[in-house]
């Protein structure tokens, strides 16, 4: 029983068959001595066999063990090696196994290398993005490393339209697109590498919706032929052979100005994602550099503008206070020496110097001509005072022209006879000039006497035509002429052409002034020609004509007369603007400065802005566009007409500021008859106007 | 009895300054606004004093046109003339003018036009004759 019992258990611990006979023969024997000396001693010896028993099967199992360890040894774990039986087949396995881990990783320590490479590269890259500001080279650049390191067959730059300023030019010239952001702002293709201009149309038309399939923020990535072949045309995939795509934004502080994008004919790793993207932003924080690099140099160069023009006034203002010192010397001067002819002969009468009753009455008429010659002066410098300060008379009518020419003529025919010279006039046409009489025979006299004064010999000629909607007159004369150098200043105040003491002619050289701003105050306009010195002289001035049925007042106006803002720091075309609307029957108000006009706009509801346009060229009217912007915002309507010697900038200012409608521009001299019809069409009463 | 040269362009104060002159005080008289008559009468002895107007019109010398400064600096560059007294007759009126004028030309005396009253003109001009007479 105890035998079986062993059985079963030696059975149990798997012992092989050499040593469960062993075992069996030492239990039997044992058994056999045991039956045979019987008594006390039995079991003892009985206890004594099975330890013994016990001794050998654990000796057995040691030996077992060790066996197992080596199997162990010669089967590496997890691998799907089989265990060599043989100690040769054994060692193979293991080269085997050392050899794959070399080979994996070398692999490993060349991608290493490569990532050291490449990133060493973008250190460099960021190096020069931030040493240089040729932000095109860095483009090329980043390129370049995008064909050598990533296989790229294909890189692009896009930018938001407002940024193209940034990059200057487009790399290429012939890869220039634009296409619809998702965001609805233009992108134009900056820069690119491998597109010729004809593939864009055909390929790149999927350029637009690649742009367009990615989200709004520009990145997308495609390393997998599968959504490669959902975004691309597979034929052109393949022509091209390209594997997968990338485009990463191009991002300023938050904002998105555009993309970079690489088409490559290798499968771009996460790692080389990750580079190209940090490419990306490099390009973006050197065009931003770029960026603020140009506007700051745009301030700079606006403040240069700004200081030259106030360089520019400086010297402006001190010619002025130049020009009137030597007035104030001339003006002085041609007044005493007529008062000196008054003084003298008077003086002379009341000392009982004359001889006889005829030297008498030579004293009367050289005392009386001096004081005559005076009133001339004192008329003129009071005339240019009054129209300066804006008093100046103006009654506009239709007055015939040929007529007050033929008359100025007469009182000047005695004046040319004496110094023997021709006065005549020919008159071609037949106008009538919208003017206030006395101001044109004022200006008439100005010009026949400059003429006959500066002519010692040969012809004075006064022609009259038209000239469009203009009447012009022309004074020639065959006189000394003004040289060329000279006759751009002469129309300014007070000047002759020599200024000093020893001027062939005498007069204040107000003449010609007084006359510009006569002509001026008329709306019309003065021209000055000379071939040059002795050449003689041609003042030609033009004149409103009488538009036919001189009234602006719309028939079907009732009640009180539509209130018309002239906005004008030309005090001289302000007054005339004013008298013609009035004489059109409209309420006016002349205004010179822009505050001013805010406040009558905001307190007096005009119906009409009639506006001069100079913008920065006179201080007085510097916010013209900022009060024409603030119209334009008004939920109330003012129409504006503007009228200005300066039509280009003022048309340029309206297209570039996209305010629309466009206002009539009128340019100075105006046509009185095409202006009063203008004012009438804006200030007629609404249903007129829808129609 | 002194005799007065009067350059002078404008005809009715050439004509006023010879009748204060003659009437007056008595000289002799001559008015010219020729360079070259100014210049003959001084060299030849005949003038005690000249009455030169600042602003000449139509003189000419030398090819040039000329002034009263002109032709009162190139009269006291003369030896035979530079002691001839030359009273600067002018309408330039203004502050600095009498200074200015007087240190240009090398002039004796200055009067501003218009004449206030002729017997100081005549006293002045019989005070530089005799001066220049006694030197």
């Amino acid at each position: 029983m105890v035998a079986n019992l062993m059985k079963s258990w030696i059975s149990r611990s798997k012992v092989s068959g050499r040593f469960w006979t062993a075992g069996w023969v030492v239990v039997s024997i044992i058994l056999l001595v045991g039956f045979y000396l019987r008594g006390d001693m039995l079991l003892l010896i009985l206890l004594g066999a099975v330890l013994g028993a016990g001794g050998a099967i654990a000796l057995q199992h040691k030996g077992f063990g060790l066996a197992a360890g080596l199997a162990d040894q010669a089967n590496p774990p997890g691998g799907s090696v089989d265990l060599p039986l043989s100690m040769v087949e054994y060692i193979q396995a293991v080269d085997t196994r050392l050899a794959t881990n070399e080979r994996q990783m070398e692999m490993e320590r060349e991608e290493a290398r490569r990532i050291a490479y490449e990133l060493e590269r973008l250190t460099d890259t960021v190096r020069r993005a931030a040493t240089s500001d040729n932000v095109l080279a860095l483009v090329k650049d980043i390129f370049a490393q995008s064909v050598d390191s990533y296989g790229a067959v294909i890189a692009e730059l896009w930018l938001e339209e407002v940024w193209k300023s940034a990059l200057g030019q487009t790399v290429h010239n012939r890869a220039v697109q634009l296409v619809q952001t998702p965001r609805g702002k233009p992108a134009v293709l900056m820069a690119a590498h491998g597109v010729e201009q004809g593939e864009l149309s055909t390929s790149h038309s999927r350029g637009a919706p690649v742009l367009g399939v990615i989200d709004s923020s520009y990145r997308l990535t495609a390393c997998d032929e599968q959504s490669l072949g959902w975004l691309f045309d597979r034929t052109w995939l393949a022509s091209r052979n390209i594997r997968s795509f990338a485009s990463f934004p191009l991002t300023i502080r938050g904002e998105c100005i555009g993309a970079f994008a690489i088409f490559s004919k290798d499968i771009l790793s996460d790692v080389f994602l990750g580079v190209l993207e940090c490419c990306a932003q490099v390009l973006a924080m050197a065009l931003a550099d770029q960026r603020s690099l140009l506007d700051s140099r745009q301030i700079t160069s606006r403040l240069e503008a700004a200081n030259a023009r106030q360089h520019e006034i400086n010297n402006h203002l001190a010619e002025t206070d130049r020009l009137k010192s030597e007035f104030l010397c001339t003006v002085s001067h041609e007044l005493r020496t007529p008062l000196n002819g008054i003084l003298g002969f008077l003086g002379l009468l009341r000392d009982g110097l004359a001889k006889d009753a005829q030297e008498q009455a030579e004293f009367v008429k050289n005392a009386y001509s001096s004081a005559e010659h005076l009133l001339t002066l004192i008329d003129d410098v009071l005339s240019l005072s009054e129209i300066e300060a804006g008093w100046a008379g103006l009654n506009l009518d239709g007055i015939d022209v040929v007529t007050s020419v033929e008359s100025a003529l007469q009182r000047f025919q005695k004046k040319a006879a004496t110094k023997g010279l021709h006065l005549l006039a020919t008159c071609s046409a037949n106008p009538r000039a919208l003017c206030d009489a006395a101001r044109l025979d004022q200006i008439l006299d100005k010009l026949l006497d400059n003429a006959i004064r500066f002519t010692p010999k040969g012809v004075v000629e006064v022609t009259v035509d038209e000239d469009g909607p203009m009447c012009r007159i022309e004074v020639r004369d065959t006189g000394v002429g003004i040289d060329p150098d000279l006759q751009s200043n002469l129309l300014g105040k007070f000047q002759q052409v020599d200024g000093s003491t020893k001027r062939r002619y005498s007069g204040t050289g107000l003449g010609l002034t007084l006359t510009r701003s006569l002509v001026q105050l008329m709306g019309g306009a003065v021209h000055l020609e000379s071939a040059g010195k002795n050449l003689g002289t041609t003042v030609s001035i033009k004149l409103p004509l009488t538009p036919s049925g001189l009234t602006g007042l719309h028939p079907e106006w009732q009640g009180e007369a539509p209130f018309v803002l002239v906005l004008e720091d030309d005090i001289v075309a302000g007054t005339y603007l004013v008298r013609l609307l009035g004489k059109a029957g409209y309420r006016t108000t002349l205004i010179q400065d822009v505050e001013a006009a805010r406040v009558c706009i905001r307190d007096n509801h005009p119906d009409l802005l009639c506006m001069d346009w100079k913008l920065s060229e006179d201080d007085k009217l510097e916010g013209t566009s900022g009060l024409v912007k603030e119209i334009y915002q008004s939920p109330e309507t003012l129409p504006i007409v503007v009228v200005t010697g300066h039509e280009a900038l003022a048309s340029a200012f309206f297209e570039q500021e996209n305010l629309s409608p466009e206002p009539p521009i009128l340019m100075k001299p105006i046509d009185a008859g095409y202006f009063l019809r203008v004012v009438m069409d804006l200030t007629a009463p609404e249903h007129e106007k829808a129609a | 009895m002194a005799h007065v040269l009067v350059v002078e362009d404008d005809h009715a104060n050439a004509r006023l300054f010879e009748l204060i002159l003659t009437r007056v005080g008595g000289f002799s008289v001559t008015v010219t606004e020729d360079a070259a008559e100014v210049m003959e009468r001084a060299g030849n002895g005949s003038v005690d004093l000249v009455m030169m107007d600042v602003s000449l019109s139509n003189t000419e010398y030398d090819g040039k046109f000329v002034d009263g400064i002109d032709l009162s600096r190139l009269l006291k560059a003369m030896q035979i003339a530079k002691d001839i007294p030359i009273v600067l007759t002018t309408a330039h009126a203004l502050h600095g003018d009498r200074e200015r004028f007087l240190k240009e030309s090398g002039a004796d005396e200055y009067i501003s036009k218009p004449i206030e009253d002729n017997l100081k003109l005549v006293n002045l001009v019989n005070r530089l004759v005799n001066r220049s007479k006694a030197a």
